[in-house]
Formats: structure tokens, sequence, C-alpha cells
């Protein structure tokens, strides 16, 4: 029998295993330690300099969005106009409203939805350990659609009052979760299941908006169609502090779970060894995620790819440590999606495409692209 | 099973359920068919006497509310309130003697969401529209007066019908224009289409704008739009030509009123052939809710499976088993299509549509083009359906005559003759 030699084998084990085992072997140099504490601070600064730019980039695609319009105010112009409302300085009423209430609350409901959708992207593939799990593929979305059109058109809610939208939609959106939950802990259940029962869910949550569709008054079809392709300029100002809330509350709520999420994309099993309430944490997490997803998609209606690429692309630059992936990917998020909105505004002006027609052009070649390159295994 | 299969089917038959449930309550509930009346047709406020005009009547009518201090006026009078201040007063009549003078004000009315808006009285001449609303321009004389128009496909793919429509500025997308969009597309006045929703006017106010622009919630399909063409004749001092199209309108009611009251209203089925599935046998069948069939309860009565929302897709065999003996079919016709080329389009389609059905042996089934039928015209397209479906009551050559009458009165496009590329009454086919 071949006995494989020492540096055979040293030289299949991973390059990061050897620089561990380099480092905290007895004989490591100290030297070989700085530098490792080095590239790791270096590496480190990277990932928060990722999120700046993300945030920077927000900030000013956002400044464009405001000042790109049938109306020219510019980049400056239309801050100054902000200014002014904020500090209450006379200024032309009409000018006033395109920029303060007409062009700002689908700018700050694409960067706050865009970021709880990454987020939500971000969670399901780490939880599900699925690159291809988002608030959309696994049915949450439609869930929560479907929910907050019986509110909509049939005027059907669970609960009256002011948030019966929302809780439609949360209940609803419940529903996939708990189906992809009962999927999970089948014996044999892969990856791969999970997606398909979300893509189940979602095509029966469809089937029943088609038969809406059929039964729906004229006003109600034409709403219903345009909240289905998904749009950033159904929300109001009367709307806006809910879903920032709501969207704020589990982006901080899921933070400050980020490390333990980590120990969950190793693995169940590895994960309870290592004394974590798996089920607790996994279901707190994903009853928020979908809390978030919910009052969101209600006032934006479906918008697919966000969750979906953008915690792909954030991943390439900050890697999986979800401490870093998850205010990335939020970042790049709310980003892609203020984005998509201009463009959607100004491509075929004065017609408008609306944003979740955008976010499929874009996010589809984007994730095909991601699809065909990535290599990595760990989510 | 394991219990975590048996929980993942009581979730999908819960959703199963609940959407079941959901949808049943939908039918219910959207069901509002039998409103199809109003009392007021011109619902200007200040329009005092409740008649089809703002007159020297209706300022001795509010005269009389205050000298006899008429307190309780409002159900008599629901419209004498012409500044909406809640009493009537002497700056009530002012209102009506500032529009009588010609002198600005704004003028309140009921829009077809009969919530209570207003114009900006003179109305500027810088008219824009989103695409069905433009029909009132030619019935009111004011289609020179068209500037603006949304992105609407209908505009481009019908050139000979909407004349220089083409060149026009663009305001946006229909259903969703912004404030921005209509500021800066110049126009003074903008008829809105109510199938869109009433999505615009309170933004219209927060902004502003309803203060420098008129905002018009119009119905151009059905009843109400004779309400709303002498409500804009009012408007626009031009309420002779807007009382001449409700002449001709409720002439041809009355006539139809008949049916009903002496002969028995039959029960006749009404489909959509602007669908794909039209003639590879799905049909959509409209109900007695979809807008475009507004004027048809003056001649037929739907079945009652299609009494409620929308529109029924019904598959063909299911159609033919429940058809009535009557079927009539909305062409919207391809602008490939030419005016002389109706008939026999109609014929083809048709033919496809309903293959050996004793609709097609008969000869039983009506072609009727959009224009005529649910648009400002579709009262003269009941009379042409009427004089078939009740031949011994209603002359066909009365009811060409009708719809000549109202393209070469209130149409946009000239030269047109009735008889060729508006109804078709299909040949039989054994």
């Amino acid at each position: 029998m071949k006995v494989m030699k020492m540096e055979d084998q040293y030289e299949k084990i991973s390059p990061i295993v050897q620089k561990a085992s380099e480092l905290w072997s007895s004989t490591c140099e100290e030297t070989k330690k700085e530098k490792a504490v080095k590239e790791y601070r270096s590496s480190v600064t990277k990932r928060i300099l990722f999120i700046a730019i993300c945030v920077i980039a927000a900030f000013i695609v956002s400044g464009i969005s405001l000042g790109t319009g049938s109306s020219e105010f510019g980049f400056i112009g239309s801050y100054e106009i902000l200014w002014n409302h904020i500090m209450g300085i006379p200024q032309d009423k009409l000018v006033d409203y395109i920029i303060c209430d007409e062009r700002l609350p689908p700018i700050v409901m694409g960067l706050v939805g865009g970021a709880g959708l990454a987020m939500g992207g971000v969670v399901m593939q780490g939880i599900f350990r699925n690159p291809l799990a988002d608030p959309y593929t696994t049915g949450i979305s439609s869930g929560a659609g479907f929910g907050a059109t019986l509110a909509v058109v049939a005027d059907i809610t669970i609960i009256g009052g002011n948030y019966s939208l929302v809780m439609n939609a949360f209940i609803f959106a419940l529903i996939p979760v708990m189906l992809i939950i009962a999927v999970s802990k089948m014996k044999g259940a892969s990856p791969t299941t999970m997606i398909m029962a979300g893509i189940a869910v979602m095509y029966i949550f469809g089937a029943f908006t088609t038969l809406f569709k059929l039964m729906a008054e004229p006003n109600a079809l034409s709403a219903l169609f345009i909240w289905q392709t998904g749009s950033l300029g159904l929300v109001t100002w009367d709307e806006l502090p809910l879903i920032i809330a709501v969207t704020v509350f589990g982006l901080i709520y899921v933070q400050l779970y980020a490390s333990k999420l980590n120990v969950l994309a190793t693995g169940e099993e590895t994960a309870k060894s290592m004394g974590l309430n798996v089920e607790g944490i996994t279901n707190r997490i994903l009853l928020i995620m979908t809390l978030v997803v919910a009052t969101i998609v209600s006032f934006t209606g479906l918008i697919g790819f966000v969750g979906l690429v953008s915690p792909h692309i954030a991943r390439m630059f900050v890697g999986a440590d979800n401490r870093y992936l998850l205010p990335a990917s939020a970042a790049f998020g709310g980003m892609l999606l203020v984005l998509s909105d201009l463009i959607g505004r100004t491509i075929i002006s004065p017609s408008t495409l609306q944003v979740g027609v955008i976010m499929a052009f874009i996010g589809g070649p984007m994730f095909l692209y991601l699809i065909l390159r990535q290599k990595k295994v760990t989510w | 099973m394991t219990n975590n299969k048996v929980m993942a089917v009581v979730v999908v038959a819960l959703m199963v359920v609940v959407g079941c449930m959901a949808a049943i309550g939908l039918s219910i509930t959207n069901d509002n068919s039998d409103d199809s009346s109003y009392e007021h047709r011109v619902t200007i406020y200040g329009n005092a006497n409740g008649d089809d005009k703002l007159d020297e009547d209706d300022i001795s009518t509010l005269n009389t509310l205050i000298t006899d201090s008429i307190d309780d006026w409002g159900e008599d009078y629901p419209f004498a309130d012409a500044n909406q201040d809640g009493i009537i007063t002497q700056d009530d009549v002012d209102v009506v003697q500032k529009y009588l003078n010609g002198e600005s004000t704004r003028l309140y009315y009921q829009n077809a969401f009969d919530r209570i808006t207003w114009v900006n009285y003179p109305l500027g001449l810088k008219i824009g529209t989103e695409t069905a609303s433009i029909e009132f321009l030619p019935v009111l004389g004011l289609y020179d007066n068209l500037y603006a128009t949304d992105d609407n496909y209908t505009i481009n793919l019908y050139p000979d019908k909407y004349p220089n429509a083409q060149d026009k500025v663009v305001i946006g997308t229909s259903k969703n224009f912004t404030v921005e969009q209509v500021r800066t597309s110049g126009v003074e006045t903008l008829f809105m289409y109510p199938v869109h929703g009433d999505y615009f006017w309170d933004k219209a106010v927060d902004s502003g704008l309803a203060d420098i622009a008129s905002i018009i919630l119009l119905d151009t399909q059905g009843d109400r739009a004779v309400g709303d063409v002498l409500m804009l004749g009012i408007f626009f001092n031009v309420q002779e030509r807007a009382q001449k199209f409700a002449d001709w309108s409720d002439g041809i009611v009355s006539e139809l009123s008949v049916i009903g009251d002496v002969i028995e209203k039959k029960e006749v089925d009404v489909i959509n052939a602007w669908t794909t599935g039209f003639t590879k046998g799905q049909f959509s069948v409209c109900n007695t809710n979809f807008n475009p069939v507004g004027h048809y309860h003056h001649i037929l009565e739907f079945q009652e499976q299609y009494r409620g929302s929308n529109t029924s897709t019904v598959n063909f065999e299911d159609f033919v088993n429940t058809a009535t003996d009557d079927i009539i079919v909305i062409m919207h016709r391809s602008n490939s299509v030419s005016l002389e080329d109706f008939d026999s389009y109609c014929q083809n389609l048709t033919e496809q549509a309903f293959p050996n059905t004793e609709q097609l042996k008969n000869g039983t089934i009506y072609a009727i083009e959009w224009d005529c039928s649910p648009n400002l015209g579709g009262i003269a397209g009941m009379y042409l359906l009427a004089s078939y479906l009740y031949p011994d009551n209603f002359d066909t050559e009365q009811g060409y005559e009708y719809l000549q009458y109202f393209l070469d009165n209130f149409y946009a496009q000239t030269g047109l003759d009735a008889h060729t590329g508006f109804f078709y009454a299909v040949t039989p086919v054994e």
C-alpha cells in the first residue's frame, strides 16, 4: 500500500487551513502572525469600504433621482428644495409638492424596500442554505401579495383598522413560511425541494390572483395590475413611517443575530453541537423577516430579484460573514431599487416603466451571470 | 405520512379553502349591477333646480330658498350649494351669476365617482385627455383644442379615427399621471377616465395644481356620459351643442324604452372579441358591471350567471351549452382592416369562433364595433341591435340613420358611412 508523503498531504489542505495551522502551530513565527492579523484587518477594511461605497452610491443615486424628471431641478437644486421644505422656508407650492410628495416617497420606499428585501434574501439564503432562496422564490412575496389583494380588491381583512392591509399580507406570507419549514423538516428534503415548494406556493397564490382578476371590477383590476408589476409610486408619506419602522427594526434585529446566522450557515447539526437553539432562532428570524417583507410587499407590489441578486453581489465583495453581508446587501439593495426606479421613470419618458419590470430586466441577466460564474458552495 | 407531510398538506389545503372563500366573497360583494340610473344628470353645484342647465332659473330658485329661509334644502335641492359652504346665501347666487357673466369663479361638481370636485371657470382650452375621454371633444366641437394625450396605444393605432392626435404632447402613462407630468405638459384642462380610478384628484388638490388647472373625471361609457356631455357643455359654454347630443341620445333612449315596458326583454349574451382566446374556444363573456356594456340594459337582460362583476372566461363547450339564441359580439376593428372589409372580417372571425353552432346556422350573431357599442355613439348601436333582436318593433334603417347622425355631428373622423364598418349581422352558415 502506497503511503502518501507528508508533503503531498499538506498540499491538499486548503490554504486557509494551512494558514490557520501555521498561525497556531507552536513553530509559527511572530511575523506570520502579524501578517495574518494585518490581512484580516485589511479584509475588514475592504468590507466596511464596500458598505460605505454602497451607502454613498445610494445617496448619489437618490439625489440624481430626486433631480430628474420632466421638470429639471438638478442634483443640488432638488436637495435645496428639500432643505427648504424641512426648514419651512417658503417656496413654490407645486415645486415643493413635486419634489417632496411625488419624487421623494418612491425614493425613500426604494431605499427602505430594497434594503428590506435584500436582507430577506441574505437571511433566507443563510437559513435554508440555498443560493436561490429569497422572498420571491420562497413564495413569501406572493403570499403577502395575495393577502394585500384580498384587502384591496375584495375588502376582506383578518383584522380591521389602519393596519389591516399589512396584517393581511403578514398572515398570508406566513403560509409559505410554514410550508417551507414543514418541507425542510421532511426526511431527505434538499434545498431544491424547499425552493420547489416555494415556487409551488407562488403558483397557487398566482392562480387565486388570476381568479380575482377575472372577477374584479375595472377599477380594482387596474389597481391590481399596477400592484402586480411592482411599483414604488404607490406609497405615500402616511404609510412610510410604518414601513421604515418595521424595516429598521428588522434590520437591527437580524444584525444582532448575524453571528448566530454564521453558525447556522455551517449546518443544523454543527450549530446544535455548538449549543445553538436552532429552531428557536430560525423561527424568530423568519417571523421577523416575514413581517418586514410582508410590510414592504403590501405597499410596493411584487418586486423580484432584489432579494436574490443583492446578497450575491454583496457576497462577492464582503464574503459570507453575515455581520458584514447583511448591511452590505441592504445598502446595495436600496441603491439598486432606487436606480431601477430612476431608469423606469426616464428610459421612455414621459411614459413610465414599473420598477418591477426594470428589476427583472436588470436582475435576470445579472443573476444568470452570477450563477454561471459562482463556484462557491457557502451561502 | 409523517407529521410534517400532514402539516404541508394542511397548509396547502388551508390556502385553497381561504382563497375559494375569498373568491366567493368577492363575487358576492362585487354585484352592484342594478345601479344604472341617477336622478340628476348635471351635477354641478349651483344647478339649484336640477335641470340640465346652469342659468337664470337657478338664480331664481336660489333667491327663493334665501328669501323663504328654507333650511332643509338639502333633500329637494341637493345641488343648490354653489360654493360648498353648507348654507344657501347670496354667495351662492354670486357664483352662478359670475358664471353667467363669464367671470372667474370656481364651479363645484360631482365627478364620476360622486366626489365633490371643482373646475376653474372659465376653463383653459389647452385640453389634455386620457385616451377614452378624447371622445368628448368632437361631441362638444372642441377636437381642435386637443393639446395633449396619454401614451395609450390606441391613438397611434387608429390614426384615421383620431386625426392629428399622434402629434400632440404626451403627458405620461395612462392610469399613472403625476402632478409633475401634467404641470410640465402645459395642459390647462384635463379629462380623466374613471375606469382608471380617481387616483389624481387628491394629488392635484394637495399640490395646488387643481387651483390652476381643471381636472375633470368623466364617464365615456353608458348613460352617465350624457350628463357628462351636458356638464362639459356648461363648463365650456357650448351648451347648445351639448344639448343637441343629449336630445339625440334621449330620443333613442325614449324609443328603446318600450323594451321591457311593452315588449319582453330578451336574455342575450354579449362577448368581447378582442381577447386572444376568441377564435380559440375561450370566450370573454361580458357581465353587467363591465363598463363597456353600460348601454346594454336598454335592450337586453344578461343571463343570471353573467350578472355582477367584470367578465367571465368560458370555454366553447360550456358557452354553447348555455348560450342564448342571439349572441352579440363587440368587435375592435383592427387598424389593418379597412372599414369596407369590416363585414368579411366579422364573418370570418365568427365562423372561426362559433363553428357548427345553432346561432351561426340561424344567423343570430351580431357584430358591433366598439365605437357604436360602449362609447358615446353607443346608444345608436343599441338601436341597431334592437332592430335585429326585436325586428317587429324597430327598423334597421332607422338605426343606421341615428348612427349616421352621430358620425356626421359628433365624431372626429369625417366622411364616414354608417353602413360601412360599424355593424354586421352574420350571414347564416350551414
